[in-house]
């Protein structure tokens, strides 16, 4: 099972952590499209401790056991 | 004279004198204002090896030409004197009302000398100022003093509480009750001239150079703090805390003293959290369209705050996943004036003194100050900011309480301030900003954390070296600015040099260019260098606690690595213009006017 965790606004109507079915050439954008989620709305993917932008991340192929946190635009200090 | 009131209070609580001095204009465009300006004047008047707590010492409250004008964020000020922590230059920046009502009263700022014989405030009412005296408020908190003294609408109130008064080295200068000049030490310069408050009344206008481009440069830079997705959202419907779970899934949030970086708790104290079960409503700070500030209230208090560093540094650091003690500890360290950022790194400090068993005569009182106890945590926060107990002995900061048990490397210090909430060991551009920044250990001089984790304006590989030092160098110049302009650091998530440019031009009547913007910046960056330099913080003070530069990471995403200052810093010197050791060139210096 892969573990994806969501954050600010992206968890309304998903909930804080959703657990997703690995299946062979399973991707980031791939989890993302099963989650109705718009990656144009995520600033941030990491994925096993590998943090980048979407364009970036979505083609990421993910293991049986990833972890995959998506992060809406955020910032502080 | 545009944008600036053309006037600086000067008091003298040694002679109970009051002065009114005409602001040098050519120094104000030279050194903007705030942080600059105050900085210049400051090197100018006193001799930078004073005791920082000595009548010697003056403590200057400074605004930006910005500050007061209907600029989104114009609200903010600057507290500039000698730190009494770090014996560093201390500027710390305070957002709120104060600032603004100081320019509405008719003055760009103040400078207050000597030492008052028994407990004074200062009363400004436009033309009319007082010394007045102070000991039916000495003692009280910040809450309290605040009520008292505030006598009218047009009024705001800054004020030390108990641990400015006790010359705590971590205490704040508070206005408006919760918002904070809080890093530095600076409300122990205040206290150790039994100056108790400030109270300030004010109706007056800032003059504009361009009325019309102003208001257009205006809706400009709302409507673009309104459409980025962070100055628009994020910050608005979080605050800042929504950054505790992506600091900790980056794995660079300091727990237990900086021994981890990942906290498993995180998300039972972050933002989310804050904003589902404490939140009440937003409090910003004057003219703020982004509204970042937080107002939350438990079964127990209620006030402004918590903020990321806040939850991060009770939290995280101390090991407490429980969000209403860290909403208490807030408060008091609000009450009680005193910094939560170093106070909470103290007494995580003192958790891990006490881990390894160096505080076996110390008296907890029943409050064992043990990682993860929020009850204690809370217990001593108080016990601090009234320098009661062994709260007397952490009182003034980690270092000195780590040094006295003969620890000095559990202190998470650069050049004596407490670090915030980033281990610089997975982000190696932020942790050059804590080695470098002229005040040590702080994120609010070169916000490395935006590229390297955030992805603003552009996401960097946080662990790669390369083209680093030039982005700190940037992110530290245009950060001058801002501080020195009365701006808000966060317009910088949606603003550029050139905005801040266009906007300076119109209220000042100057014809910068965003480079102008950033050499200004670089000026007031080196004038603080030169001031520690003659302070005698030697350049050997740019690096970082041991425990981050050679004890590797050892979990979370981050795992395996150290921060690589040494090399960083040598590049970093170079394009300084600052020579192999760390001294800024004379022929840089005098680039930049300063020589
Ligand atoms: S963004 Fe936050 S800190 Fe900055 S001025 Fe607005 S409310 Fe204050």
């Amino acid at each position: 099972m892969i573990t994806v965790k969501l954050y600010a606004y992206l968890r309304d109507n998903r909930g804080k952590v959703v657990e997703v079915e690995y299946r062979e050439g399973l991707t980031i954008q791939m989890i993302a499209d099963q989650l109705s989620l718009d990656l144009n709305d995520v600033s941030i993917v990491i994925c096993d401790g590998k943090d980048d932008i979407p364009s970036k991340m979505k083609d990421v192929l993910v293991k049986p056991d990833s972890l995959v946190h998506f992060f809406p635009p955020v910032a502080g200090g | 004279m545009y944008g600036y009131m053309g006037k600086i209070l000067r008091i003298n609580l040694s002679e109970s004198s009051i002065k009114v001095d005409d602001l040098d204009f050519e120094l104000a465009k030279k050194f903007v204002g705030g942080r600059g300006l105050g900085t210049k004047m400051l090197f100018d008047e006193i001799d930078p090896k004073v005791d920082p707590l000595s009548p010697d010492n003056k403590i200057i409250f400074m605004n930006g030409p910005m500050s007061g004008t209907p600029t989104p964020t114009g609200g903010r000020y600057m507290v500039i004197t000698k730190s009494p922590l770090s014996g560093t230059i201390a500027s710390s920046n305070s957002g709120g009302t104060w600032g603004a009502r100081l320019k509405y009263a008719g003055y760009d700022g103040i400078i207050v000398e000597g030492k008052a014989d028994k407990p004074v405030y200062i009363n400004i009412d436009e033309d009319d100022v007082e010394i007045k005296d102070a000991s039916h408020v000495w003692g009280k908190l910040v809450g309290e003093t605040t009520d008292i003294l505030q006598t009218d609408k047009d009024t705001n109130v800054l004020t030390i509480g108990p641990g400015g008064e006790k010359l705590s080295r971590m205490a704040a200068v508070m206005n408006e009750r919760d918002r904070a000049a809080g890093r530095s030490g600076v409300g122990a310069v205040m206290g150790s001239k039994n100056l108790k408050a400030i109270v300030v009344t004010g109706r007056k206008k800032v003059s504009l150079y361009d009325e019309e481009k102003t208001r257009g440069n205006n809706r400009n830079a709302t409507n673009k703090l309104k459409e980025n997705p962070v100055t628009g959202q994020g910050l608005p419907t979080y605050g800042t805390a929504v950054l505790v779970n992506v600091i900790n899934a980056n794995g660079v949030l300091p727990t237990h003293n900086f021994q981890k970086g990942v906290f498993d708790s995180a998300d039972d104290i972050s933002g989310e959290t804050l904003a589902e079960k404490y939140l009440i409503r937003k409090d910003p700070c004057h003219r703020c369209p982004i509204a970042c500030g937080r107002y939350s209230k438990t079964d127990k208090v209620e006030g402004g705050g918590p903020e990321y560093e806040t939850i991060w540094a009770f939290g995280a650091d101390c090991g407490v996943k429980d969000l209403e003690a860290i909403i208490e500890a807030n408060y008091w360290c609000n009450q009680y004036g005193v910094d939560t950022i170093s106070v909470g790194a103290t007494l995580a400090a003192a958790m891990e003194l006490k881990e390894e068993g160096l505080l076996k005569d110390v008296d907890f009182e029943g409050h064992e100050l043990d990682f993860g106890n929020a009850e204690a945590m809370v217990y001593w926060t108080k016990k601090i900011g009234s320098r009661e107990g062994f709260g007397d002995k952490m009182a003034d900061g980690s270092l000195r309480l780590c040094k006295a048990y003969g620890r000095e490397a559990l202190s998470m210090t650069v050049k004596g301030l407490e670090l915030p909430a980033y281990d610089p060991r997975g982000v190696q551009g932020h942790g050059l900003t804590y080695a470098t920044s002229n005040r040590g250990g702080c994120h609010v001089r070169g916000y490395m954390i935006s590229p390297e984790i955030l992805g603003l304006p552009e996401k960097l590989d946080r662990m790669e070296l390369k083209d680093k030092p030039l982005w700190v160098k940037i992110f530290q110049d245009l950060t001058a600015f801002i501080d020195a302009s009365g701006l808000c650091l966060f317009t910088s998530f949606a603003l550029g040099a050139d905005d801040y440019a266009t906007i300076y031009n119109a209220i000042v009547g100057t014809n910068w260019t965003g480079e102008d913007v950033l050499k200004a910046g670089e000026r007031i960056y080196n004038i603080e260098r030169q001031f520690n330099l003659a302070a005698g913080i030697t350049p050997d003070q740019d690096t970082l606690p041991e425990r981050l530069l050679k004890v590797e990471m050892p979990d979370g995403p981050t795992k395996g690595h150290v921060h690589y200052l040494d090399k960083l810093l040598p590049e970093y010197y170079e394009l300084r213009g600052w020579d192999v050791s760390g001294i800024p060139t004379k022929e840089r210096l005098a680039e930049l006017g300063l020589a």
